[in-house]
Formats: structure tokens, sequence, C-alpha cells
């Protein structure tokens, strides 16, 4: 996942290079000017904006900017005053959520959540369901991060008791949606369902064994095919026939 | 040869027309004629009646101006005492056409009293000179009357004067002679001089001598009676013509002298009556320059009086604000001495309580730099105590920050939905090495879906004072509980933790002396955030409980 950071002192930079798991792609400005450049050419998923650069309160000229793009970004205010009237200033641009220096990790852990939460008004999404859903993407919190899902990326969805893997070719996603619901409400309908307990991307399948009831995926997953979806599933795919 | 005095044209009696008036009011007689104006009309009769005739002409216009006095009859009495009004003031032609009107609509309505108005026009055309339509007016209104009239016998000698103008002697001497019965029968000498006098000049005029000198002598006869003295000058005048015409100069010379002596006498009543008059004036004129001065001198005085009280009014006015003002001053001095005492206060306690860490810990790092053992455990040691120092020292100056804040009243304060175990986890990320160091257990029993409503600076801050207390005070290897329950409305959360039996713990330099700040912050906070913050101690444990909003299923509250 990219975050875009607009800081200019060196020493909040560095506290969140460390503080930030190593995971996060960190694409940082420090002047307004190179903020600008950036926003237009680099793509990015959350902004982390410092209000205060050089004591003007050029972090909230950056937001409007980015308020511009299309699709917008969540966005995240970052400062060290508590003065109601900085945020006041600040309401109009409509960011997700604000981080107050100093923080900790679990702070700002938790801001870029809610500035996801709040983004895809999906509250307290990633407390729920460990994920939130947004465009093409899934965003899924595991062991404290957040990682940025392509739904293409996906090879196959596998369910438990409340929950779902979702599984790629190098990392494995938990999310607490059933199967039912995610294949209805985000996957479809590049997704079919051939088990009770496995959807799988289309795309992505390697070969079907219809007399053994066997699909092989892209990755080699060998995953049964079940009675009950098998005549759904050949009439889906009846034009590979 | 007209040397002879004729009289004039007879007063009409002015009572019939007031009780006639007084007939049509409202007031006087319950009369509906004037129901809508009553008030008025009343005013206007009583004043034409009392000699009050310019008032009286006022209201009388003022009442024919009226669009609502639509009643023919009223308007016929309205224009009737306007003629009569007009009649008094000499303005005859104007008069004749007000009486012209009053006629027009009485016989229209067949009003009793139009037949008074004939005999007031007929005066009106004598007075004006214009016999014949006099002559022709009075005999219509002669033809309606009888002898019982009160105006009767003046109206019959006005008739006859107006023939006696145009010559017409046989209708002349006619009503004459009838005047004079009826004044005979009545009893009225002046007016019976007057006729007397008027028969006499009427056969005079005629040279008919030997009858008209009678009459002239009755006259005088009559007039003597009355002591009326203009009617007795012109007596004793005619006889005098009479005389010298008869060539009786003595005795006209006689009348003549006699007739001076009456004009002598009128013009010493008159004379009298003028100096009367003046002495009158002068004493009104004093009277009233006395007045005047006293009235003066009361002005004065109440002028004086008055501007005396509005200053005296003014003064204590200013002086009330003054006062007031002067409260307000005092009411503020003690404000703003308290505020101060309470800032010195807090500044004092405040550096002293930094003091001491900042103390402590430039101590403990000068230690460790001159330190010649480089012994790693004691190293290790020693960065813990001045982590420890510095945590706290930053906490409260936290806490004042957000004290002078909130009294500011520039506090951030937005209310937001707070997933509560995960806010207390951040908060507890700051007391990880404390933990740790101390080997303190947490047991923490939060539903995992346990959402409240408040805001996240403030509720931090109120979590940390109270986890900063507990790790403070617990003793090394025990727990700290922190569960939540939930209700209807709110989630109680309650933090307990052990302290040391006070009776055998020494105060030892691990436990900071407090503020007292963080309680007062803690408890203001909940307040602020609509919960409840209760602190309850026994010997042995402490247990803080607070309630806070429960964020329903249904509530969205935006960032």
């Amino acid at each position: 996942m990219n975050i875009f950071l607009f800081e200019d002192d060196q020493e909040d930079v560095e506290r969140l290079k460390t503080t930030l798991h190593v995971n996060y792609n960190l694409i940082i400005a420090n002047t307004i000017e190179d903020g600008i450049e950036m926003i237009n050419n680099v793509s990015f998923d959350i902004a982390i904006l410092d209000i205060f650069i050089d004591g003007k309160p050029k972090g909230i000229n950056l937001a409007n900017t980015i308020n511009t793009l299309s699709p917008k970004k969540p966005i995240i205010f970052l400062t060290s005053s508590l003065d109601r009237t900085v945020f006041e200033c600040a309401k109009y641009t409509e960011p997700s959520s604000y981080l107050i220096k100093p923080f900790n990790p679990l702070e700002l852990q938790y801001a870029i959540e809610l500035a996801f939460e709040e983004f895809t008004q999906q509250p307290a999404a990633f407390a729920t369901t460990n994920g939130v859903i947004l465009q093409d993407y899934i965003f899924v919190k595991s062991d404290k991060i957040i990682s940025k899902v392509n739904i293409k990326d996906i090879i196959y969805v596998e369910t438990g008791a409340n929950y779902c893997d979702l599984v790629t070719t190098d990392q494995k996603y938990l999310v607490k949606i059933s199967l039912q619901k995610l294949l209805d409400e985000t996957l479809k309908p590049l997704f079919i369902q051939v088990h009770r307990n496995y959807g799988v991307n289309i795309d992505m399948i390697k070969h079907i064994y219809l007399q053994d009831n066997l699909i092989i995926m892209e990755n080699g997953k060998k995953i049964t095919l079940s009675h009950r979806f098998k005549s759904q599933i050949l009439k889906t795919m009846n034009l590979f026939k | 040869m007209y040397s002879f005095l004729l009289f004039g044209i007879e007063k009409q009696a002015i009572v019939p027309i007031d009780q006639e008036l007084k007939k049509q009011c409202y007031h006087c007689s319950e009369s509906m004629t004037f129901y809508d104006d009553r008030n008025t009309y009343h005013k206007l009769h009583v004043a034409f009646s009392s000699g009050n005739i310019d008032k009286a002409f006022g209201l009388c216009n003022e009442l024919l101006g009226r669009d609502i006095i639509e009643k023919p009859e009223a308007k016929f009495w309205l224009y009737t005492i306007k003629g009569r009004i007009l009649k008094e003031k000499k303005l005859y032609p104007l008069a004749i056409k007000a009486i012209s009107k009053a006629i027009e609509i009485g016989n229209a309505n067949r009003i009793l009293y139009v037949k008074e108005s004939y005999a007031t026009q007929g005066q009106l055309y004598y007075e004006l000179k214009e016999f014949h339509k006099a002559v022709t007016i009075l005999e219509q209104w002669k033809s309606t009357h009888n002898e019982n009239d009160i105006n009767w016998n003046a109206n019959l000698h006005n008739l006859g004067i107006c023939y006696l103008h145009l010559k017409s002697y046989a209708k002349a001497s006619e009503n004459l002679l009838e005047s004079l019965a009826i004044n005979e029968k009545r009893g009225d000498t002046l007016n019976m001089a007057k006729s007397a006098m008027d028969i006499g000049n009427l056969y005079y005029e005629q040279y008919m001598d030997s009858i008209a000198i009678p009459y002239f002598e009755k006259g005088l006869r009559y007039a003597k009676k009355a002591k009326d003295l203009k009617t007795l000058q012109s007596a004793y005048l005619n006889m005098s013509v009479v005389e010298e015409n008869r060539k009786q100069f003595k005795k006209a010379l006689n009348y003549r002298k006699e007739a001076e002596k009456v004009k002598d006498s009128i013009w010493n009543r008159d004379k009298i009556w003028q100096l009367a008059e003046k002495d009158k004036e002068l004493i009104v004129r004093l009277n009233e320059e006395k007045l005047v001065k006293e009235r003066l001198k009361r002005h004065g005085a109440f002028v004086i009086t008055f501007f005396s009280l509005s200053g005296i009014v003014f003064v204590l006015f200013l002086g009330m604000k003054l006062r007031k003002k002067n409260r307000k001053i005092t009411l503020q001095k003690k404000k703003v001495d308290a505020l101060n005492t309470t800032k010195d206060k807090l500044l004092t306690i405040l550096s002293h309580d930094l003091k001491t860490p900042v103390h402590f810990l430039s101590n403990k790092l000068l230690s460790l730099s001159t330190k010649d053992s480089k012994e790693q455990l004691y190293f290790d040691k020693e960065i813990q105590g001045c982590y420890g120092i510095a945590a706290n020292t930053s906490l409260l100056i936290e806490n004042t920050l957000q004290w002078a804040l909130n009294n500011r009243n520039k506090l951030l304060f937005k209310l937001t939905v707070i997933h509560l175990e995960t806010m207390i986890d951040q908060v507890l990320y700051y007391f990880r090495p404390v933990i740790a160091l101390k080997k303190l257990n947490l047991n923490i029993q939060i539903p995992e879906f346990c959402t409240v409503i408040g805001d996240n600076n403030t509720l931090k801050i109120v979590f940390r004072n109270i986890f900063d207390n507990a790790v403070k005070y617990i003793p090394e290897e025990r727990t700290i509980r922190i569960t939540a329950k939930e209700d209807n409305e709110s989630i109680l959360l309650i933090i307990e933790n052990p302290i040391p039996d006070k009776k055998t713990s020494s105060n030892t330099s691990e436990s900071y002396n407090s503020t007292g700040l963080g309680h007062q912050l803690c408890k203001e906070f909940v307040i602020k955030n609509g919960g409840v913050f209760e602190v309850s101690e026994t010997s042995s444990f402490i247990q803080i409980s607070l309630s806070l909003r429960k964020k329903h299923q249904d509530e969205y509250i935006s960032v």
C-alpha cells in the first residue's frame, strides 16, 4: 500500500518511517510544490498531511488539491496543535481522520484504519470484518498492518467458520465476511462458487477435471468441485468447451 | 319733511325657538332627531340659547358638514339656527339663504315650525329694505297664524311698517291697529307706546293730523309709563315735530327740551355706564396683572423646583450608576484576584512539580555520562529510570496544556465513534515499558464490538491519567483489571488495581506527588463527554468507574 506523506520536519519523517510497517510504501514530499507534483504523478492510496509547514497551513491547501483528484483519496491530517480553530479551518477539506503528535504506532495505525473506514463509509469495518472494500481492492488488516489486495490477484477464497481466507500467489488474507456475502457483493462476476467452502477466480483456473470433480488453480492448488455447483459451473464454462 | 322717527323692526322673542330646539335634543327631551350627534347638538343648542352665538355657529357648521346628518328634520333645525345666528351677526343675505333652505326643507317635510321661519325671513327682507318680498313672506306667515302666537304682535307690527314703507296705508293701518290692540290686551306699555307712535306716524304721513296727534300723545303717555328712555325721547321728538308743524313753537320747544333732557339722561346713563365699564376694565386689568405676576411667580417657583428636582434625580442617577459600576469593578477585581491567585498557585505547583523530575533527570544523565564503569545492567536500569521520569513529566505538561485550552474553550472536542478496546490499547502502549518493568499483569475484559460516543482526544487524556495513576501506585507483579459492561444506554468501564497497604507503605521516590490536576481533568472531561466519573478507594484497592455514552446500532456519527 502506498502512503503519501507531506511533512517538512525531518525528525517527524524519521519517526513516521520507523513507526510505519515496512510493508507500507512511503512517498514523501516536504515542500508544497513537490507535493502538488507528486500528487499528480504518483499513485497512492492514502495521504498523511502535516497541517503546518513553515508555520503556514499549507497542508490544508494540499488537501484541497488532493480533493480535486478522481477518484478521491482518504486524507489524514497530522498536527501537534490541539487548538480548535485549526481544526475548524481544516474541517472544510473533509479529512477522513486526524493524527495528533506525539503519537504511538497504535495511534498511527488506528488513524489509517479510521481514515479508510470513514472514506468508504464502512464504520468499524476493520474491527468487525477485518477489511474495507474500495473500488477494485480489498484493504485487509492482518497482524496490525493494512494490505491492499487487488481482487484480480486473488486465486481463490476459502471459508472457515465465520471468516474467509483470500488466497493470492504469495499471501493469505483473513476477512471476517461470509463466503456468500463476499461472492455476492464484492467478487462477482470474477468468481464462482465451486464448493460449499470455496469460491474461485475464473481467470485463475488452470484445469478442470470433470470426472474427478477437481479444479486445479494457477498456483497448483487442487480444489474439489462439488455436485451441487457442477451443473452451474458447466453452464458458465460452456463457452470454454 | 319726514322729521319724525319710524320705529324699526321688532325682534322676535327668542323663547319659542329655545324650547323647540330643546325638544330636538336627546339629552334634554330624549328626541332621536340628533341621536348620532347628540352631544354636539346639545352643546349647540345650549350655546345658542345662552347667547354664545359664535360657538354655536361653529358647532352648527360642524354638524352641517357631517354627511351623517341625513334626517331632513335635523337639517331643518340646523339651517334655522344658522339663519338666526347670521341674522344676529347682521349678515342678512347669508341669513336669507340659510332660512330659505330651512323653509324649503320644512315645507317638503311638513314641519310645523316652518311658519316661524317665514317671520324671520320677513324681518330679514325688511332689514334689506326689500319691502315687497318682506310683505309677501309676512302675509304668508300671517295666513297660518293666530293671535295666540307669542311673536304675533311683533310680526304684525313689522308687516304694518313694511306696508307703511310701501305707502299702502290701508294695509298698514290695519296691521298696526291690530298690533296695538294686541299690545293693549297684553298690557305691554312699551310696545303700546311704539305701536301708538307708529300709527301716529301712519296718519301723520297721510296728513290726517287730527287722528295722528292723539296717537302721538298716547304714545308719549305709554312711553312715560314704560320708562324706556329711547322710546320716551322718540315720543318727545315726535311731539315736538308735531307741535312745530302746528306752529305751536313754545310747546314744540318744551318737547324738544324734554327730549334733550332724555337724551342727556341717556347720555348720562351711557356715560355712567361707560365709566363703570372703564372702572371695571381697569379693575379687571389690575387683577389680571396681579394674576400674571402671581402666575409668573408660581411658574418661577415651579420651574426652579422642577430643575432642582431633576438635578437631584440626575445626581442620584449618576450616583447609582457609579455605585453600580463600582460594585461591578469590585466584583471583577475580586474575580481577577482569585484568578490571579489560582494562576500563581498553579504555576508554583507546576514549576515545583517540574523542578524535581527535571533536576532528577539531569542528575541521572550527568552521573551516567561521568560513570566510569561501563556496566550494561547499570546503564539499562538508569535509562529506564530516566524514561519513567520523562514520561511522567510529559503527561504533566500534557495535562496542563489540555486544561489551559479547555479553560479558554479552545480545546478540540469532536464527538466520534470510538472502539473502546482499540483506544485502551493505544493508550496502554505508552505504559508498556513500565508494565514490563514492574512485571504487571493486565486483565482486560472488553466485549469485542464495544463502541462508545465521545471525543477521541479528551478520552485519551482521561485514560492516560487513570493508567498513569494505576501503574504508579500498584505494587510489583500485581494485576490491573479493566472491565467493560454494557447496558441499554451506556457502557460502564471499571479499572481497578491494588495499592500498597497504607500502614506498611513508605513514601518512596517512585511516586511523585500529584498536583491533582489529572484527577480534576478526568472528572471534567468525562462529564464533557456525557459520562460519569467516580473513584472509590479501600485500604488495599482503588477502583475507578466511568460510564460513557453507548453507540447504538443505527447511530452514525461522522468524524
